[in-house]
């Protein structure tokens, strides 16, 4: 369960305002609203990386801006994957050891077989060794998926993840994205209405625009 | 993967900076170790070398050269002095021990030192400590030689061999006349152990033994029973030494009664033709000069190692433009911000540990490279893998300061904000 109280996030003027929003454990939700809506912002609150600057953000009810920042880093490590429209894979890092960083940062060291069968999962058997510019976007894109996935969290946040690809890399990244969410939760943002037709459950945040 | 594995990782991905950064480190530590390891080692020869005897009366002249001649085997003599003194100094009861010099003959470039057995028994090259042989024993009579441990190394002679010794210090240049004492080769009796000295690169026999080489052949030179280059003097009483020097040395006074208190002396009568030299002072004098010069050269080479360790903290906070993108990604993937942090510690303590072993190795190259230059022209033996305490405090001490030094871009990476950088990407 994923639960807004009185959040107001601002920067240098306010960005959201969320009086009450609770997300059920295992929903899919696709998230939408015009550029400056806040949407990453939401995703970044949900995932700890920023503090509200007013309210209370309950994860798996934990109160997220209650812990120390190194608590939330502990906690996103574990229960949280985060997919990025330019993947923001690590150049000089293999793909397999690109998955593998987020084992390390969560127990110290990466689980190797672990990272593999997830790239195997992606389909990307045969890529494993290969650094990032040499594989496709889609490809790309798929890694970064495996290593949202590879600790196996509650939590999956997807940031126009299919915003950078051809309608044939898109369908595929939203096919695995949907298989592997099955018995989480997914909250994917994107302004693509194919995109968002596949999700039942829809959010706009410019309701949430202060 | 570990955290050790990202830290390989992104030195890798930076090779060129990241070998450059080394190799500074290490030229600052190779020049810093190698210059203190050559002063030490240089210091503790001298001051070794210098012990045992208190007096040495040599011909008039300088009294470094005289000293340097005698205790180091550098340098001419500075000329020829009485045998009468060295019978005088047998006769004086202030003297425990008198030892002959003569030098003018070599074998293959080594010195050969005309001296008495009682050198090689009561000498001490050593403070506290005699010569020991290695293999066989001390000239007994006529036409015998010891060899000193880096002589016998260099000639490639062993016990028993025989050799031809030349007259001169050096091996005369190609075409010229090697002036050989032929008719008459020496055999080597004894081979000292090492001692750490000018002493174990010099051939030693009996004066009486060159002598008789000279009496041999007819080119021009002095009977050398009627003359030595110096004679080394042991008193009972250290004190002696000055009272000697003084006789020796100090103007004759104009008071008639001081001039006879002074000629009561049995060295008064040398003292037109010798000078007396106290090597302590002399080896005083040589260290302040030699010291002066390796002073400059330990802070230079300090200041290199500062430099380097600059150059790994620029080479560091440089790449950290081009790393926020990857710090960013580690703080979402979950990585704390105190792991960053340690990251760059370790990458800064990485450079410089490497850095300081390449050094380390290529400082005691140096001085293995050096060491045989130092010891032909100045007698002074340095061993390049001696174990040096000071050495290993010089490395951790770099070390420290290479992860206080990471700290710098360690804590501009713990302070980055990873949200600003996702959203620059």
């Amino acid at each position: 369960m994923i639960e807004f109280k009185n959040v107001i996030k601002r920067y240098s003027q306010p960005i959201l305002s969320i009086q009450e929003l609770s997300i059920a454990d295992r929903s899919k939700i696709g998230i939408y609203g015009p550029s400056g809506t806040g949407k990453t912002t939401f995703l970044h609150l949900i995932s700890g990386l920023i503090t509200p600057s007013e309210g209370s953000i309950f994860v798996n009810g934990t109160e997220l801006s209650a812990l120390s920042e190194s608590k939330r880093d502990r906690f996103r490590a574990k229960h949280i994957g985060y997919v990025f429209q330019t993947f923001n894979l690590v150049e000089g890092y293999t793909a397999l050891e690109n998955v593998m960083l987020s084992q390390v940062f969560l127990y110290g060291r990466s689980d190797k077989s672990k990272a593999s069968e997830m790239l195997d999962r992606v389909g990307l058997s045969e890529r494993k060794n290969h650094i990032p510019s040499t594989l496709s976007v889609g490809q790309q894109q798929r890694v970064c998926i495996a290593r949202a996935l590879v600790n196996d969290p509650d939590i999956l946040l997807a940031d126009e993840p299919t915003g950078s690809l051809d309608p044939e890399s898109s369908k595929l990244v939203m096919d695995q994205i949907l298989e592997f969410s099955d018995g989480r939760t997914l909250l994917l943002v994107s302004h693509d209405n194919a995109v968002l037709d596949r999700f039942n459950d829809r959010l706009s945040l410019t309701e949430f625009k202060p | 993967m570990t955290l050790f594995t990202i830290v390989r990782k992104n030195l890798f991905k930076r090779s060129l900076s990241t070998v450059l950064t080394i190799t500074s480190v290490a030229v600052g530590v190779g020049l810093m170790l190698s210059v203190a390891t050559i002063q030490t080692q240089t210091e503790d020869s001298y001051r070794q070398t210098s012990v045992g005897y208190d007096l040495i009366l040599a011909a008039k002249g300088s009294p470094m050269q005289a000293t340097l001649n005698t205790i180091y085997h550098l340098e001419q003599s500075t000329g020829l002095i009485p045998y009468s003194v060295y019978e005088s100094s047998l006769r004086d009861p202030r003297v425990e021990q008198v030892f002959p010099f003569y030098v003018g003959d070599s074998y293959r470039g080594i010195r050969v030192i005309g001296t008495s057995a009682a050198f090689i028994r009561f000498g001490e090259p050593v403070k506290g400590r005699s010569f020991q042989f290695a293999q066989g024993g001390p000239f007994q009579g006529l036409f015998e030689v010891v060899l000193g441990s880096e002589a016998a190394r260099r000639s490639g002679l062993s016990l028993n061999d025989t050799l031809v010794i030349s007259h001169g210090l050096s091996e005369p240049e190609a075409g010229a006349e090697s002036l050989d004492h032929d008719a008459l080769p020496v055999v080597v009796s004894g081979i000292l152990a090492p001692t750490g000295t000018a002493h174990d690169r010099v051939i030693f026999t009996s004066f009486r033994t060159t002598a008789a080489l000279h009496q041999s052949h007819d080119h021009a030179h002095e009977d050398t029973l009627k003359h030595l280059d110096a004679v080394m003097i042991r008193f009972k009483n250290p004190q002696s030494a000055l009272q000697v020097a003084g006789v020796i040395n100090y103007p004759t006074p104009d008071s008639p009664f001081m001039r006879m208190q002074m000629a009561r002396d049995p060295f008064f009568a040398f003292k037109t033709e010798i000078m007396a030299v106290i090597p302590s002072q002399q080896i005083s004098n040589l260290l302040s000069i030699v010291g002066n010069a390796e002073r400059v050269l330990n802070w230079v080479s300090r200041f290199v190692v500062v430099i380097a360790l600059f150059s790994v903290l620029i080479a560091l906070y440089n790449t950290m433009e081009g790393r926020r993108r990857d710090l960013a990604i580690f703080r979402t993937l979950g990585a704390r911000r105190s792991t960053l942090l340690r990251v760059m510690m370790a990458e800064s303590t990485a450079i410089v540990v490497v850095g300081s072993l390449v050094g380390w190795v290529g400082g005691h190259l140096i001085v293995a490279t050096i060491a045989p230059y130092l010891l032909e022209t100045a007698g002074i033996v340095i061993t390049a893998w001696k174990y040096d305490s000071s050495s290993l405090s010089v490395i951790f001490g770099l070390i420290s300061a290479g992860i206080l030094i990471g700290t710098i871009p360690g804590i501009k990476a713990y302070r980055s904000d990873p949200v600003q950088h996702l959203a620059s990407l």
